[in-house]
């Protein structure tokens, strides 16, 4: 048994490095004398920087402290080139308003894997779901799709680690297959602070706000999370298509952790002449999730006192749009939006009259049309409606946003 | 019972034949081009030694070709993928070939052509940015629309496919002859037709036609976009209008892809004749292959200026 891993080791090393280095022209003589010899040509080996603004405004009737305000929602910075003949790297560094920069993605691709296989490592928007790998600046509207930001956290689904794909060819069919192992499912949320009166003997009172910090714990093997998707695509005629994909998550740390477990399938309907496809186009898409989670027990932080028991919570969540083309600078769309909230549970409400009323699921529903002209392709204004009723509650929201996003730099490749 | 039979042997009988089939092409090597120009291109040089497919079709607008995954399965087994470079397909040709894990393929790599690097560029602008629209900065990407450069690309295919396939280099060599020797005989021919016609004006929708303008003695002056990749504006299409009727300028060359009303709309004003042109085969039905579309071209403008001489 181990023999035989001993012997297979090395061959599939000599296979990855042979591999790798019959992807490249022998020789880089030519580098030297016509790219590092011609100083005009200094540059080309820069990376290609890109900076994106995603300015918002939004207005309404609301009391939360991002109502009724502008703000540049966000400013990326974008570094992207070929790292050597085997790999390509990007890194896309954001700037949210009124909060520390960070990372968004950062990773390595390699494109010179045997069988097609490729690979990237660092920190990456996880192949999940549809909307899940699109920047919110690339987003087909102002506001994330309500189950994205539930289930998936307003950052979606990013985290560090290694992706694996291949795409797949049966009968002429596309199907891409990928697979994630990554340090978790995204960021963990930071414990509530909670606020306690503390009495001593002599009565006096000190109002006490405590955080509960877990312990850091030993990472495991089962610390990590897993995505898998799996999409096909078809071309119907040469202006329509169709494409099918399901995504699964898994995380489950230790017991005592949250644990989640999240499915999904999306469906998109393209329509775009070739001709004038410049001119008109129309996109169907269509997402649902499903989540199950596994909430551990919550204590109260001063007396270790269990407040509410685990539980465990099964929930759904979809989005439907579809977005017309009429003219070169004009797309208008309507999106509708449901969603279970994932991690609350039992809600029980009571109202002024004094009846009352029990939650076992908070749902909230939401309806956002838009507008979106282009000026030009690095020059976009969006205009949408959100309207939004949550049942706990039953408050409506309704807010007006405006988008104006621009891009500066090279032209980027738009994915499909 | 009997129609299952009949029905599992029909089918039967298809697979085997397309298992049987697959061999005879199997040796031929797949060169997979990003416009249908380059792809006739390959195919007068590789003939019956390549099986050579184009990603955009030629109604489509080149600069515009959505990167849909249909097109990464045609790469996946490319062994030889060509570009027309200069960035006009910067929007859609590179994350197809990244996506297609094609290893063979890749930039840099044996399989890799970018068919620019055989031409000299014109309208390299100095200093491009943004203000100046859609600018390409390696300079005009349509220098297929002029022969000789058909010819120069012609040259580097062959070089290349003769690095891929040494054994055919003679064929290639050979057939590179032929190609350069009906390219030359029909840049005659249709010299002869554009001579009476040397130094007229036209005006075209997108900067589309300097290089075929340099070859046959007509000269680009304006364009109906404002600026490359802008939409047209009025107040920019009154200008032009003005501009066309004070310098009698007889001629608007377009594409298929375009929206015709502002083209039709400044013809008519004008009175300029309006050409919907072939600048890749397949953009009109006569436009069978590379040089059949520039023979579709000339004999169009030569048909439009003459209606204007009577």
């Amino acid at each position: 048994m181990h023999l035989s891993r001993i012997i297979k080791i090395p061959a599939i090393l000599t296979l990855l490095c042979a591999s790798l280095a019959g992807a490249a022209e022998p020789g880089t003589s030519w580098l030297r004398t016509q790219v590092l010899g011609n100083p005009a040509n200094a540059n080309a080996l820069n990376p290609n920087i890109s900076v994106i603004g995603d300015f918002v405004g939004n207005a309404g009737p609301m009391s939360d402290s991002k109502a009724n305000k502008f703000s540049l929602r966000e400013t990326e910075l974008g570094l992207q080139a070929t790292v050597d003949p085997y790999a390509r790297a990007d890194l896309f560094v954001s700037f949210p308003d009124g909060e520390k920069v960070e990372l968004e993605e950062g990773y390595i691709s390699l494109l010179s894997l045997p069988f097609g296989i490729k690979a990237r490592g660092g920190k990456f928007r996880a192949n999940f779901g549809r909307i899940n790998m699109i920047h919110p600046h690339e987003l087909p509207q102002v506001t994330a799709p309500l189950v994205f930001s539930s289930f998936l956290g307003e950052e979606g689904l990013n985290d560090t680690g290694i992706e694996l794909s291949r795409v797949f060819a049966p009968f002429n069919v596309f199907t891409e297959v990928s697979y994630s192992f990554l340090n978790g499912l995204g960021k963990e949320e930071d414990a509530e602070a909670i606020t306690t009166n503390v009495i001593d003997t002599n009565a006096n009172v000190a109002t006490v706000t405590v955080k509960a910090e877990a312990p850091a714990a030993q990472r495991r093997g089962n610390s990590f999370g897993h995505v898998a998707r799996i999409r096909f695509y078809q071309d119907l005629t040469d202006s329509t298509n169709i494409e099918l994909g399901f995504s699964s998550a898994l995380h489950e740390p230790m017991e005592g952790k949250k644990q989640t477990k999240m499915g999904g399938a999306d469906l998109t309907v393209r329509w775009k002449p070739l001709q004038e496809g410049l001119y008109r186009s129309a996109t169907w898409r269509s997402e649902l999730m499903y989540s199950h989670r596994r909430l551990p027990n919550a204590r109260d932080v001063l007396t270790g006192a269990v407040v509410i028991p685990e539980r465990e919570l099964y929930r759904r969540g979809a989005y439907s749009y579809i977005e017309i083309q009429p003219a070169q600078r004009w797309r208008f769309g309507v999106r509708g939006d449901y969603v279970e909230s994932p991690e609350a549970s039992n809600t029980l409400i009571i109202y002024p009259d004094g009846t009352t009323r029990n939650f076992a699921i908070s749902t909230m529903r939401g309806v956002a049309p838009f507008i979106t002209f282009t000026l030009s392709e690095f020059n976009r204004f969006r205009l949408q409606y959100d309207y939004r009723n949550t049942s706990t509650m039953n408050e409506n929201e309704h807010r007006v946003f405006l988008q104006w996003t621009f891009v500066l730099g090279p032209h980027g490749a738009h994915p499909y | 019972m009997i129609h299952i039979n009949k029905m599992f042997i029909r089918v039967a009988s298809r697979c085997l034949a397309l298992l049987l089939a697959a061999p005879a092409s199997a040796s031929a090597l797949r060169v997979i081009t990003t416009t249908p120009d380059l792809a006739s291109i390959a195919q007068a040089i590789g003939r019956d030694k390549i099986q050579v497919e184009s990603l955009a079709k030629g109604i489509q607008n080149p600069h515009f070709v959505d990167a849909k995954p249909s097109l990464i399965v045609k790469l996946m087994k490319a062994d030889l993928f060509i570009q027309t470079g200069l960035e006009l397909e910067i929007g859609w040709a590179p994350l197809l070939v990244q996506s297609s894990g094609n290893k063979n393929i890749q930039p840099g790599s044996k399989g890799f052509l970018d068919a620019s690097a055989a031409v000299s560029p014109m309208e390299v602008p100095q200093n491009p940015n943004r203000s100046m629209g859609d600018v390409h900065p390696g300079g005009n990407p349509h220098y297929l629309a002029d022969p000789e450069n058909g010819k120069l690309v012609a040259k580097a295919v062959a070089e290349k496919l003769s690095t891929l396939s040494p054994t055919d280099r003679a064929d290639f060599d050979q057939n590179l002859k032929n190609f350069e020797t009906l390219v030359d005989s029909n840049i005659k021919q249709w010299k002869a037709m554009m001579q009476p016609y040397g130094g007229v004006k036209f005006v075209s929708y997108h900067r589309v036609y300097p290089y075929f303008a340099a070859r046959f003695g007509l000269i680009s002056t304006d364009e109906i976009e404002p600026k490359p990749g802008i939409p047209p504006t009025a107040s920019h299409s009154a200008d032009l209008i003005a501009r066309m009727k004070a310098e009698r300028i007889p001629l608007i060359l377009t594409e298929p892809w375009f929206e015709a009303r502002s083209a039709e709309f400044i013809s008519k004003q004008t009175g300029a004749s309006l050409v919907v042109m072939a600048l890749m085969p397949g953009a009109a039905p006569e436009a069978k292959d590379y040089l059949s579309a520039i023979d579709y071209n000339v004999r169009s403008i030569v048909r439009a200026l003459e209606s204007k001489r009577k």
